[in-house]
């Protein structure tokens, strides 16, 4: 019988007895990629030549819109990109420049940052992954919400 | 040479300089067969484990304290009748430090034609390593050349002996406090054509704290600098539209953008450019590419905002 590769809650397949794998949706901005928790995941838009509004709304609920590319200091993206809505105590629609889809990662065999990385962002990153690919940022959602709407969204939007 | 050593040391090589006057300057440049694979000691410093190539490593040593000699800001070893420099590679890292009168080991590595010794909390075991590149995310973070995968996973970085030498030294009071401190958002402008330097220098900028602005030629950056303060700019010389003395020049002319400090960036590091930069005021000339910590003190320093960090 065939099993899903991911359960709802984005935890792997029943049988895997490290309850740390967990599915992670993985986007890149400005050439890095990062990865958060696909558990808080809600839908993806993809851009077109017009853009995204500051705010989308999804299943009745409002979802601010930042530019990570803006928040990461990046130039603006040749495309529109995608919007990545997720919800993690606040709600924010996260404007990346791909998607590669979902990745599973061992969240107890995260490599932490390096001492020497001292950029305020440390506080929401939970650490790096490697895959075949690379290495992953693997993102705190909920801190990197908490930042983004108290920096990005209290800026004037 | 700037740029020879760079791609040198990201294969794990090292280049050496030899000059004999009226003779001639000898370029020796040492590239391992293999750039993926490699031999690397693998050591832990604080909770972090290392990979150092096997063969930058001339020898180990187990040091109980009192040997180093201090030289103003700076620590000596003698080993083998010669006195080296002495990083304590914990500091360097901003690493916790570990318990007083606890033993240590150190590891003399050679970097280019010198040889420095950095002290470690614990050498692991001897390991052939898959090399891969930094990434985006790490590139510029730090003395590493690239990364490595444990048996278990986790990513280990790979020391870069090259860096290790041109890291600057924390100062002695300094030694508890954060290598690079958020900078309470002062705002630079970064002026080059190449994407790649607007990426690599504006991140690690932005990684220190500053809100980065960027402008691919000096038509661009005045532009913006008409619509906006900034507190530094910084800028390559060769640029289509308006160059960098030319940017630097209507600077000087407006009121507005007169007492902003500029730092140059540039692979042009000739006595003819660093003279004509400094008849336009400028006093300072990086040459590409840069060392992270060097730079972000520098842009720090002339910002004015280091008070401003989480010190």
């Amino acid at each position: 019988m065939s099993r899903p590769p991911f359960s709802r809650d984005g935890r792997g397949g029943e049988s895997r007895a490290a309850a740390a794998l967990r599915a992670h949706v993985v986007f890149t901005v400005g050439g890095v990629a990062f990865a958060f928790d696909a558990a808080h995941a809600r839908y993806v838009l993809r851009g077109d030549s017009r853009g995204f509004e500051a705010s989308v709304r999804f299943l009745d609920c409002p979802y601010p819109v930042v530019d990570l590319r803006r928040v990461f200091r990046h130039p603006a993206p040749a495309h529109a990109g995608f919007v990545v809505l997720v919800e993690s105590g606040a709600r924010a629609g996260l404007h990346v420049d791909d998607l590669r889809g979902l990745s599973r990662i061992d969240l107890d065999r995260l490599t932490p940052l390096p001492a020497v990385y001292r950029g305020p962002e440390r506080r929401w990153i939970a650490g790096l992954a490697t895959t075949d690919d690379g290495v992953l940022v693997v993102v705190r959602i909920a801190e990197l919400l908490e930042t983004l709407l108290a920096d990005e969204l209290g800026a004037g939007r | 040479m700037d740029v020879v050593r760079t791609n040198v040391s990201r294969l794990n090589g090292e280049i050496e300089v030899e000059t004999e006057a009226g003779v001639g300057t000898r370029v020796t440049l040492k590239l391992p067969l293999t750039v993926v694979i490699s031999d690397a000691l693998l050591v832990r410093v604080g909770e972090e484990v290392l990979a150092v190539p096997q063969p930058a490593i001339r020898r180990i040593l187990a040091l109980d304290g009192p040997e180093v000699e201090r030289v103003g800001g700076a620590e000596f070893i003698e080993v083998g009748g010669e006195w080296l420099d002495f990083l304590r590679l914990d500091e360097l890292l901003g690493i916790s430090a570990r318990p007083v009168g606890r033993k240590t080991a150190a590891v003399v590595l050679r970097a280019g034609g010198r040889s420095l010794v950095v002290t470690v909390d614990e050498l692991l075991h001897k390991e052939e390593i898959v090399i891969k590149g930094l990434g985006a995310f790490l590139d510029g973070v730090g003395p590493f050349s690239g990364t490595t995968t444990s048996a278990d996973g986790r990513l280990i970085l790979v020391l870069d002996p090259s860096r290790l030498r041109d890291a600057p030294r924390p100062a002695p009071e300094a030694r508890t406090t954060r290598a690079l401190r958020p900078v309470g958002g002062a705002v630079v402008l970064l002026v080059d054509d190449s994407v790649s330097v607007r990426k690599v220098v504006g991140g690690m900028l932005a990684r220190a704290g500053f809100a980065v602005h960027t402008a691919i030629d000096g038509a661009d950056a005045l532009e913006q600098l008409g619509e906006r303060e900034v507190d530094l700019v910084i800028t390559d010389l060769e640029l289509p539209r308006i160059n960098g003395y030319e940017l630097i020049e209507a600077m000087r002319r407006r009121p507005a953008t007169r007492d902003v400090p500029v730092i140059v960036l540039t692979s042009r590091v000739g006595d003819k450019h660093v003279r004509a930069v400094r008849r336009l005021g400028v006093s300072h000339h990086v040459a590409k590419p840069v060392n992270e910590l060097t730079f972000v003190r520098l842009v720090t320093s002339l910002t004015g905002r280091a008070e401003n960090g989480a010190r």
